[in-house]
């Protein structure tokens, strides 16, 4: 093997940052020709944010990337394409209202006196389907009537149909089952017997160490290790080298001893939540003052289970009991008049009123608590209520009256929390607490939620980040594959344990 | 129902029309009379003309509600240049050059500028209302045409006016564009998924442009053709004709989200709107309350549509 | 940056006057300079009060449309709701024998049905509310037109519509009505609770649901309420003229997104004033007034208006299209 092929896509002192965001700090490592190389990490690790700028969707700040020992200058989708580098997205970017066909062959290749020949159209691609072991999929079908796995096929088709040198794959296999992803990982292997370079990103440990050459690790932005996936390499190295951070050394404290008291009453009980091909049924109660953890990796249905609970998402069996009164059917509404609140993920799509006042957000959820006479609003008892919370948690503002929009992340989330305290809830469901903030504002917010629950509000986290749940946490819940795998309690926290549970489903290393 | 069974195909909209037809060949006399049919033809060949234009737009996700006033400025601006003594060939010439500026315009405030499309086109049509009627004078409907500038609208060949066969052969050439060629195909792409149409490299804002150009040249043919079959100017041309079309390819298949329809599917639709307008007639029945029809059949068409679209929505999970 | 106090923070708690906002106050003053400068019959008490007097029923239709456009929906059935109110009077006070005082409330209480119904299509199916309402406006215009055909130009006894010349210290109540609707309506919508919560809908649709607001509920009232104010200024502008006409309220949808968004509205929602949305109304009668003295043609009077439109949009989406 030749340096040039040692080194065909390389990656050199790659930084980029959002905002305050570090999301990819000095990674450098390269990839061979004709190898599958997974890159692998947390959520948050900057997997997805290498991928875009090798798929020319975004520029890095500094560092370069050469291939095939030419250095990229222009990032754009269309220069990767022209390059020979595809990205195939985990979201489909399809096209469900044309046939299997149309989708494989964008660019109408097959002209026959000016115009496009079906019949060749649809001969190709069935021999593309039946090279690749796809009989069940028919040229002439409209791909919306595809299976979800058969779209992701599809997609994959196109890009390779473009002859390319390297395509980037993003959690194919997340929306498929065991066979159908068995069939899509043996296709992969037969690409790269052709000579097709596979940059390849999963959670799903058993497909990488199947189908891998090599495995990059991140982590916290930052390049780990790559190591060759030899019949040596065990799970436990992975996971090892996913999260060995040095906690004794980091903000985290990690929880040894659960806070709640046995007699504490339960406040939320979920009973048999289930939806089709979404979540599993699925059980759990929460207590008084007590901070319950979910951790589950991208696509385990952790963030679903938390809409699904405050019925932002609609579901097809279980029920949710709050304080012992049983709901069969739940909606924000009632949730809010029950006093339960939700935190939400992503503060940019639901969670702020950016363009209004901070106070116009604080008062939100309660402003029946504030009309007066014909509705007319008590403005100077919200004031002071805003400056309450505004002093508690010492958000910085300039005035009252500034807007959302102009803060930072931290401030944000910061006031999005305080919108949800305002109401003075008896139950917390937190999506992503600190996701894209400063260190100063993440320490502070889980400080406040500590404080939250000491004070008796039941707390359930849904968080992606397994430092940040240890220390907050009395117990976790770990989810994969749409289920709750296991439950792990305070004092019994190790990172290793409880990824392997997210990652592979088992404790016990598996057969080597 | 309707708008379910037209979503399948255009077999829907063309056995409508032939329900339709069966059913006013039964009900009355003069229906088959030559008059009659006459009549049937230059309503259907002009409105069909448009309704290619509104279908390409529907095709990408968008509409042109500013049609009506295109082809009411392309009425009054042929009387104006056979005022100013403008023979035949350069009437044509020049309006539909207007037409396709017209239609420049709706592309640039909406491909370029971004304005929300039905503002931008009905702010068109509002302007262009306003700009046809400063052309207008009464005595303009007592100025003859020059002969061979009525017979396009009055010739007849194999017993069909002119402009039916320019329709068939407009509805010919958008057949084979949108099928067999690729620019044609794009039109699917962009509607289908716009996003990821950008993400193989399709230029969508000059796709959407170039239909909003198209869209005001054919509407200006089809203001030519209509006004001089009637021989004269009218300051009554166009009124309503954006609607008419927009429900004709709706009901031809064509769908507001985008991503379908078919030059077929919008000249049967339209054939159907004209058949339905027809009986209404031949019923005697009021046009202003033929209006109240159409907007009711306009609420339903979006009600029946936007429904089945979430409801596929739905069955994807994505709500 | 470090955290405020309470007390500094409160001091710091006044609106801010907001040039952008306010530049409706410049535009009409700067023309209502230039035409009492250049038209010598302009500045006189008879027709700044006659303008006025024709805004005022307008300005009932531009009501709803502004609270509909604050939460980022748009009704394009004003004009031909208008148009209802009076056609409803007519066939209310003709055929029916009513007076107005229960002819004019039947006709509002009617529209709100017609709002109602538009209303819950757009919430239930998540459709587009400018097309659902230009359905309306063609089904209700056609309605209207077959209803005062019918009429033949029969004329309102003067019992049923004298109460619309009434005068309050010489001014005509309804041009007071619309300064009290205005006000009034700001005020709730800076102070009330049931107002203040459109700009919060309008502002981000999935916060007010994710904090347990009914925002459809709030919609469909708002569309329902719509529809009646606008036939309620239609009625009272039937009234004026002394007889159903077909004209009233025609295009009137076009000089109302105009007022509105000219007056600080944004068709991406969470903007807009009571207040401003007058004057923007304002605005426009001044100018089509204007024109009309300098012997401009109503097309192409229709020509700049449209214009005006457009370029107005185009600035809010230059402005305020980055949010979405």
């Amino acid at each position: 093997m030749t340096a040039s092929d040692r080194e065909f896509l390389k990656i050199a002192d790659i930084t980029k940052t959002y905002g305050v965001v570090k999301a990819l700090t000095g990674v450098s490592f390269s990839i061979r020709r004709g190898e599958i190389h997974t890159v692998l990490g947390e959520n948050g690790a900057g997997k997805s944010t290498l991928m875009k700028i090798i798929g020319g969707e975004t520029g890095p700040d500094s560092g370069e990337i050469t291939l095939d020992g030419r250095r990229i200058e222009h990032f754009s989708p269309a220069a990767a394409h022209a390059l020979g580098i595809h990205m195939v997205h985990q979201e489909l970017a399809v096209f469900e209202n044309l046939t299997v066909a149309e989708n494989i062959f964008p660019y109408h290749n097959f002209k026959k006196g000016g115009r496009i020949d079906y019949a060749r159209l649809h001969e190709e691609t069935r021999n593309k389907l039946n090279l690749f072991g796809l009989k069940t999929i028919k040229p002439e079908e409209t791909l919306g009537s595809v299976t979800l796995a058969g779209q992701q096929m599809v997609e994959i088709l196109r890009s390779i149909v473009a002859e390319p040198k390297v395509i980037i794959l993003d959690e194919p296999t997340s929306g498929l089952n065991d066979h159908e992803a068995d069939l899509l990982l043996n296709i992969l292997k037969r690409l790269k017997g052709e000579g097709l370079t596979i940059i390849y990103i999963s959670h799903r440990f058993k497909e990488i160490m199947r189908i891998s050459d090599r495995i990059t690790v991140l982590r916290d932005g930052e390049f780990v290790a790559t190591l060759e996936n030899t019949p040596d390499l065990a799970e436990s190295e992975l996971i090892n080298n996913m999260v060995g951070r040095d906690l004794s050394a980091s903000l985290y404290q990690i929880k040894t001893v659960a806070n709640t008291s046995p007699d504490a009453p339960v406040l939320l009980e979920v009973k048999g939540l289930a939806k089709r091909n979404a979540l599993n049924p699925t059980d759990l109660s929460l207590a008084a003052g007590e901070i319950l953890g979910v951790f589950g990796l991208e696509g385990s249905g952790a963030s679903r289970l938390s809409r699904m609970m405050y019925g932002l998402e609609g579901k097809d069996e279980g029920e949710i009991a709050i304080k012992g009164k049983r709901f069969p059917k739940v909606n924000p509404r009632l949730m809010v008049a029950e006093r339960v609140m939700y935190l939400n993920n992503n503060r940019k799509i639901a969670g702020l009123l950016p363009e209004l006042p901070v106070t116009d957000n604080l008062s939100l959820p309660v402003l029946r608590r504030f009309s007066r006479f014909l509705g007319f609003l008590n403005l100077k008892a919200i004031a002071r209520l805003a400056t309450d919370f505004i002093k508690a948690f010492a958000i910085a503002l300039p005035s009252l009256s500034t807007r959302p929009a102009n803060l930072s992340g931290g401030n944000q989330q910061k006031v999005m929390l305080s919108i949800c305290l305002v109401p003075e809830p008896e139950i917390l469901i937190v999506n992503e607490p600190t996701r894209g903030i400063d260190v100063g504002a993440k320490t502070e917010i889980h400080k406040f939620l500590l404080d939250i629950a000491s004070k008796g509000v039941g707390i359930v986290i849904f968080s992606s980040e397994l430092p940040e749940l240890m220390s907050l946490s009395d117990r976790i819940l770990v989810m994969r594959e749409n289920s709750i795998v296991d439950e792990v309690k305070a004092g019994d926290y190790t990172e290793q344990t409880i990824m392997r549970y997210a990652a592979v489903g088992s404790a016990e290393p598996e057969g080597e | 129902m309707l708008g379910r069974l037209a979503r399948k195909n255009e077999s829907v909209s063309f056995a409508l029309c032939a329900a339709l037809v069966a059913a006013l060949s039964i009900a009355s006399d003069v229906f088959y009379t030559r008059a009659n049919l006459n009549s049937l033809q230059a309503s259907i060949a002009p409105t069909a003309i448009m309704a290619f234009g509104m279908m390409i737009c529907l095709i990408c996700g968008y509409f042109d509600l500013s049609i009506g006033s295109i082809m009411l400025l392309a009425g009054l601006l042929s009387g104006k240049f056979n005022d100013w003594g403008f023979s035949t060939p350069w009437i044509v010439l020049c309006v539909l050059v207007a037409g396709l500026l017209a239609g420049c315009l709706n592309g640039l405030l909406v491909a370029v500028l971004k304005i929300n499309a039905l503002i931008a086109t009905i702010g068109v049509q509002y302007i262009g209302y306003g700009f046809a009627m400063t052309l207008w004078d009464r005595n303009m409907q007592h100025r003859k045409f020059p002969a061979d500038f009525i017979a396009m609208g009055d010739g007849q060949f194999l017993g069909m006016y002119y402009m039916i066969w320019v329709m068939l052969a407009i509805l010919a050439g958008f057949s084979f564009f949108l099928k067999y060629s690729s620019s044609g195909r794009r039109l699917y792409y962009v509607g289908g998924n716009r996003e990821a149409s950008r993400l193989i490299g399709f230029n969508d804002r000059r796709i959407i442009f170039l239909c909003y150009a198209v869209t005001g040249l054919l509407a200006a043919l089809a203001g030519v053709l209509a006004v001089a079959r009637i021989q004269s100017p009218t300051q009554y041309m166009g009124g309503g004709v954006h609607m008419t079309c927009m429900i004709a390819c709706v009901i031809g298949g064509g769908s507001f989200a985008g991503g379908k329809g078919s030059a077929v599917g919008a000249a049967l639709g339209v054939a159907f709107m004209s058949l339905l307008t027809n009986m209404f007639n031949l019923l005697e029945m009021n046009t202003q309350l033929q209006n109240v029809v159409v907007g009711l059949t306009l609420i339903a068409v979006i009600v029946i549509d936007g429904y089945l679209n979430l409801k596929k929505m739905r069955a994807m999970g994505k709500i | 940056m470090t955290a405020n106090t309470g007390r500094s923070l409160a001091t710091h708690e006044k609106r801010n006057f907001n040039f952008g906002s306010w530049i409706i106050l410049f535009l009409t003053i700067g023309l209502f300079v230039f035409l009492s400068l250049t038209r010598k019959n302009f500045l006189t008490y008879n027709n700044i009060h006659s303008i006025l007097y024709e805004v005022s029923f307008s300005f009932f239709a531009a009501v709803g449309f502004t609270l509909l456009i604050i939460m980022g929906e748009l009704d394009l059935s004003v004009g031909s709701l208008f148009g209802l109110g009076g056609a409803l009077l007519g066939l209310f006070i003709f055929n029916h024998r009513l007076s107005v005082e229960a002819a004019i409330p039947l006709a509002m209480a009617i529209a709100a049905v017609i709002g109602l119904a538009a209303g819950f299509l757009i919430t239930a199916f998540k459709l587009n509310s400018m097309m659902v309402t230009i359905g309306v406006m063609m089904a209700v215009k056609g309605y209207n037109w077959i209803q005062i055909q019918k009429f033949g130009g029969r004329q309102i006894p003067r019992a049923q519509w004298g109460f619309i010349t009434q005068e309050v210290l010489g001014v005509k109540w309804t041009i007071l009505a619309m300064v009290a609707v205005a006000v009034l309506f700001e005020l709730f919508l800076a102070r009330s609770r049931h107002l203040k919560q459109l700009y919060c809908i309008g502002n981000n649709f999935s916060t007010t649901i994710l904090y347990g607001l009914n925002a459809n509920l709030v919609k469909i009232l708002c569309f329902s309420a719509s529809a009646a104010l606008s036939a309620f200024g239609g009625a009272l502008m039937t009234c004026r003229l002394k007889h159903p006409h077909v004209t009233v309220g025609a295009n009137l949808e076009i000089g109302i997104i105009t007022a509105a968004v000219i007056g600080g509205a944004s068709i991406f929602g969470g903007r807009g004033s009571m207040v401003r949305t007058m004057l923007g109304v304002f605005f426009v009668f001044l100018l089509q007034n204007g024109m009309t003295s300098y012997n401009i043609n109503t097309y192409v009077q229709q020509i700049i208006l449209g214009s005006i439109l457009i370029l107005a949009i185009h600035l809010d989406v230059r402005i305020n299209g980055k949010r979405t």
